[in-house]
């Protein structure tokens, strides 16, 4: 990035990172998939898919942990599905409605990396990647209305009560249910501190924790054969109960992406990080939001009101590159030059210029 | 070093001129679309209650529908609220996108509106249900038909003094509506002329009113989520900024966070020129843009060294 190309496209910022970081070679199709994604979202973007912070985000293994996970949880839904058609226990019905929603809310999020990877156009100017964050409306929408679903029912039942029959069947369901969770749980564990992603353990803790209210269910069957036919319902409303803190946490993320919000400490990071680029004088606003699973920035930076376009546009390149290194998931900043001198006034800094470091 | 405060909107650099004072003109146009919201919601309400009494299913589409219209009215004004409040660290551009969030909920609300009426009208049709004190029915649907009237004449008369193509637009939206209370009218004279069906299909009439309000809100709202503009937004911006001497080339982004269009524009410019004047021409561009897209409200400016 010694001298910048004239005679490059407007769309292009002729900048690409030559990171030799070797992963890039045995990446993998959902890997070279994702960096594509990255790529194309931000025509200004820069290389980085090798450098996005660790974790399932570009690790072909940690995708396909996710996956085969949600192959599972699928799995298990489906058989659980057939024992509640079977036997028509509420406590059952939740649990596959929680198992399902699980699974299910990997289609939202297909459909949107699909519509992701397409350029920015004319009308989206920032490319597709927001279809991310509209699934995940879906997704609470889902969530939402599985756990109206499961309340429904168990209430209903509680006040018209029905016999559950084939109770060793619902048993057998429930334990299923765990095994699934437990078996999704100690996989994406297992994978998640092999690579070292934080996201995939907690996913891992929730898997666990579903398949603790898949056991609830095996309580309500014994409550059931003990002879107290309301053990099953009100297992019913406890697994809904469970299934609104999932509720929660998914609303409060989606709320946050689509408010613009960031963490604090990336801001003062890239702060930091600008500050730190030789030949910047002072660091002015700096903005950042989440399109999909990248992080964008505005910032701007002040520099010597002597400098010329070009150097000055060196100087906003390599405040750029400092940021993509600094912030894990960014992609791209949109570095505004400010200068020194005190806006509204034409030329304070005029009888000092020819005395600049450049004169 | 110096370090300026973090929270300045980076555009205030180049503060976007206004090109005339138009509070007036905005007050007097908030002013109606407050009135005019007002005025429907107790339509609505009244042709709710009446649906209640006399179980017309096609009344209380039509005041679905109605109020469906003025909780969208409600969602700009939340929207004028929050925008008022400064950026944080957390929100660093502003809590204006709870305006489209807010949309997000109007929607789910409509369709689920839309839902209930569909089912209520269906049920009716096939237990062939019945339709009480049909002559207060026939009354809320007028009042329906008053009501759409009445705000429509009057955001025409505001937007024509005002010259406010939106409230003019605005007003043919509510005299259209006026039709969706007067299929519901049609309905229930056919009850009263002993065709008990006529109540229920004029209900299916107007849920098909709502899901149009319903897929308007949606489509909309899914377009500012996913940083969607109209591509025109580009292109004046882009001509803007190139119709000001000495930049070369100027290639431009822009998005909306509720009511407020922010605009990046990158400008090529010759690379020996000094920054300060680079910096002038990001003032001028600020200038051109106030003039030809009077609705950008927040400019971002970046100069990038063109081809000497």
């Amino acid at each position: 990035m010694s001298e910048p190309d004239p005679a490059r496209t407007p769309t292009e910022h002729g900048h690409k990172h030559q990171q030799g970081h070797g992963r890039k070679q045995n990446g993998g199709r959902m890997t070279g998939l994702r960096h594509r994604v990255g790529h194309m979202l931000v025509p200004h973007s820069h290389d980085t898919g090798d450098k996005v912070d660790a974790a399932m985000e570009t690790s072909r293994e940690g995708i396909r942990t996710l996956w085969i996970s949600l192959a599972t949880l699928g799995a298990t839904a489906v058989v659980q599905a057939v024992i509640v058609a079977l036997s028509g226990s509420v406590a059952l019905l939740g649990d596959t409605i929680h198992n399902a929603a699980d699974a299910l809310t990997a289609v939202p999020l297909g459909v949107a990396f699909v519509i992701g990877r397409r350029p920015a156009t004319r009308r989206y100017t920032y490319g597709y990647g927001r279809a991310e964050d509209l699934a995940g409306i879906v997704i609470v929408l889902v969530i939402a209305a599985s756990s109206g679903l499961a309340a429904y029912e168990a209430i209903d039942r509680l006040v018209h009560p029905r016999q559950v029959s084939h109770l060793w069947a619902v048993a057998l369901a429930a334990l299923a249910g765990f095994a699934g969770n437990e078996w999704v749980a100690r996989y994406r564990i297992r994978t998640g501190r092999k690579i070292g992603s934080a996201a995939l353990v907690a996913d891992g803790l929730h898997a666990r924790t579903d398949g603790f209210t898949s056991l609830a269910v095996l309580l309500g069957a014994g409550g059931v054969a003990a002879g107290w036919p309301a053990a099953d319902p009100v297992v019913g409303l406890l697994i809904t109960a469970a299934i609104l803190v999932v509720l929660r946490d998914a609303a409060r993320e989606v709320y946050r992406r689509l408010l613009d919000a960031v963490d604090p400490a990336l801001v003062g990071q890239a702060e930091a990080a600008l500050a730190a680029v030789d030949g910047v004088r002072g660091v002015g606003p700096v903005r950042m939001r989440w399109i999909g699973h990248a992080l964008r920035a505005e910032a701007d930076i002040v520099v010597d009101a002597q400098l010329t376009v070009v150097q000055a546009h060196q100087l906003a390149v390599a405040a750029e590159h400092a940021l993509i290194h600094a912030v894990p998931r960014l992609t791209a900043a949109t570095v505004h030059t400010d200068h020194l001198a005190a806006p509204g006034l034409r030329d304070p800094h005029e009888p000092l210029a020819h005395h600049g470091p450049d004169g | 070093m110096h370090k300026t405060s973090g929270l300045r909107d980076p555009a205030a650099a180049f503060p976007l001129p206004r090109r005339r004072d138009d509070t007036q003109d905005r007050r007097q146009a908030n002013r109606a679309v407050a009135v005019s919201a007002l005025g429907l919601a107790a339509t609505g309400l009244i042709e709710l209650l009446l649906a209640v009494i006399t179980g017309s299913v096609g009344l209380l589409g039509d005041a679905i529908h109605n109020l469906s219209d003025v909780s969208t009215s409600a969602v700009v004004f939340l929207g004028f609220r929050l925008s008022r409040r400064p950026p944080t660290e957390r929100y660093p551009y502003g809590l204006e996108r709870a305006e489209d969030l807010a949309g997000v909920g109007i929607a789910v609300v409509i369709w689920v509106s839309a839902a209930f009426a569909w089912t209520e009208s269906v049920r009716k049709f096939l237990e062939h249900g019945h339709t009480a004190h049909v002559g207060a029915g026939i009354v809320g649907a007028l009042i329906g038909i008053a009501g759409n009237q009445v705000v429509a004449r009057y955001k025409l008369a505001v937007g024509r003094r005002i010259g406010s193509a939106t409230l003019v637009a605005d007003a043919r939206h509510s005299w259209l509506d006026a039709l969706s209370s007067a299929g519901a009218l049609a309905g229930l004279i056919a009850v009263a002329l002993g065709q008990p069906w006529g109540d229920p299909v004029a209900g299916l009439v107007v849920t098909a009113f709502i899901c149009h309000v319903g897929y308007q809100v949606t489509a909309d709202v899914a377009r500012r989520l996913a940083d969607g503009v109209d591509p025109a937004v580009i292109t004046t911006a882009e001509a803007a900024a190139g119709s000001v001497p000495g930049v070369i080339h100027a290639h431009a982004r822009a998005r909306c966070t509720g009511r407020t269009l922010r605009v990046e524009i990158e400008g090529w410019v010759d690379p020996d020129l000094p920054v300060r004047d680079a910096d002038a021409l990001g003032r001028q561009v600020a200038n051109s843009l106030a003039r030809q897209l009077p609705e950008a409200s927040s400019l971002t400016w970046v100069v990038r060294a063109g081809p000497a």
